[in-house]
């Protein structure tokens, strides 16, 4: 690896200037680390000057400082959360436990919803959408399964993870609640998704059986499982002898009127689900879906958004929230 | 209008810690068992009946000991660089093309 020459070094310390990081590591917008060895000497009189000699001789890079995203579409995340007011809230497609506990103090907090407990670990996905659960103080989360490195024939079998929280309080029994987000249908071929979507239900299965076996009654598993009902992919957890039960065929669900949780909330969308134990199920007090941060029809006039949504983009999600209300 | 609940008549109180109040006035009436730790105040009217009189109507919802479960999907990256969530594209253009 070539030696920084004179030039190089002159090229570098301007450029650290221009980033405003010719005092410090951090600048407003970009962070830099410098992990083994070092790139800068910075003084306490005098100039800052390149030490390093080459670039093996450290290692180290420029990072770009991230914050928290503040657009329409964010705050009606934030006003969907607020308006749901759950007290376990189960997030899908959410990158890291910062952004998380950013979002929750940043866009929550101001609008009086934030959470307490916020946890996500990471999953398999490449792109950082995970999987996580958010909790309101009475709700710890006591205890994390990862199944993250759960493998079938070589291969992961969860695309994000299927982590089970536990989750307690001093005056119920705990919860166990399976968060997941099974492989989309849009990516890869149709066999190949159905075979991998059955996998995983499968897997949840097993775990689910486990738990039960070990007396654990209470269990939800949540998320947005990408198929519907009727689904083979699927039935290892809706039929094949198991005994969680949808919410939405609860006699305490109030529909508005639309099967599906997904777009336009059609009988093909319905991909979200509150799958519940039998102790869950017998309950619930009231259920339903909540789906005004999503834009309905090519107008968004297919049903009541919030006012704010004036374009497609504004939306808080494609999805709409499924809730139930669970009396212990 | 919903009759249920509790009507007092209060004379010209300090409002500053009226939980505190109601708290006592409850337990000096005899309606101590109104309140539990769950109790929720859910509703206040008051009425003004004359010159530093008030009828005050209380009615209380019990908290079910039960929670609500909700399941989204956010579809939402929440951060992004701090250069490219400004106002303006002129001060992260600068950071970007370094």
């Amino acid at each position: 690896m070539p030696a920084y020459s004179q030039t190089d070094k002159e090229a570098i310390l301007a450029g650290i200037d221009r980033l405003g990081l010719y005092r410090n590591d951090e600048s407003k917008f970009v962070v830099l680390r410098q992990n083994h060895g070092r790139l800068l000497k910075r003084p306490t009189l005098g100039l800052p000057e390149v030490v390093a000699e080459g670039r093996s001789a450290w290692i180290g890079w420029l990072e770009l400082k991230t914050e928290t995203v503040n657009e329409v579409a964010t705050q009606m995340t934030a006003k969907v959360i607020q308006d749901v007011n759950a007290d376990i809230l189960a997030v899908i497609e959410a990158e890291d436990r910062i952004a998380l506990r950013h979002f929750n103090e940043q866009l929550l907090a101001p609008i009086n919803a934030a959470y307490h407990g916020i946890m996500l670990v990471d999953g398999n996905d490449d792109r950082g959408i995970d999987v996580g659960l958010l909790t309101r103080p009475g709700y710890a989360i006591e205890s994390i399964v990862s199944h993250v490195d759960d493998v079938q024939e070589g291969n992961r079998i969860f695309s994000r993870d299927c982590p089970e929280f536990s989750v307690g309080s001093s005056d119920r029994a705990n919860l166990l609640i399976l968060v997941n987000h099974f492989k989309s249908k849009g990516y890869g071929s149709q066999a190949g998704s159905d075979a991998r979507r059955k996998a995983q239900a499968q897997r949840v299965r097993e775990i689910h059986d486990l738990r039960k076996s070990q007396g654990v009654e209470a269990i939800a598993v949540v998320g947005d499982l990408n198929d519907t009902p009727d689904s083979a992919s699927l039935a290892p957890l809706i039929s094949e002898g198991s005994d969680l039960q949808d919410i939405f065929a609860h006699p305490q669900f109030q529909s508005d009127g639309r099967p599906g949780t997904y777009g336009n909330g059609t009988k093909a969308g319905k991909i979200d689900y509150l799958l519940l134990s039998p102790k869950l199920f017998e309950g619930v007090t009231a259920a339903g879906t909540w789906r005004k941060g999503v834009w309905g029809g090519k107008k968004g006039t297919l049903f009541p958004h919030y006012d704010e949504m004036t374009k497609s983009v504004h939306a808080a999600s494609d999805h709409a929230v499924v809730s139930a209300d669970i009396a212990l | 209008m919903d009759l249920s609940g509790i009507w007092v008549w209060i004379s010209d109180l300090k409002h500053r810690d009226l939980g505190t109040f109601i708290s006592h006035y409850l337990v000096l009436t005899g309606f101590y068992w109104l309140l539990p730790e769950t109790c929720l105040l859910s509703r206040l009217q008051r009425a003004n009946r004359g010159r530093n009189w008030y009828l005050y109507h209380y009615t209380y919802k019990l908290e079910a000991n039960g929670m609500r479960i909700a399941s989204f999907n956010v579809e939402n990256l929440f951060s992004r660089a701090s250069a490219m969530n400004l106002a303006s594209w002129s001060e992260g253009k600068e950071i970007l093309a370094e």
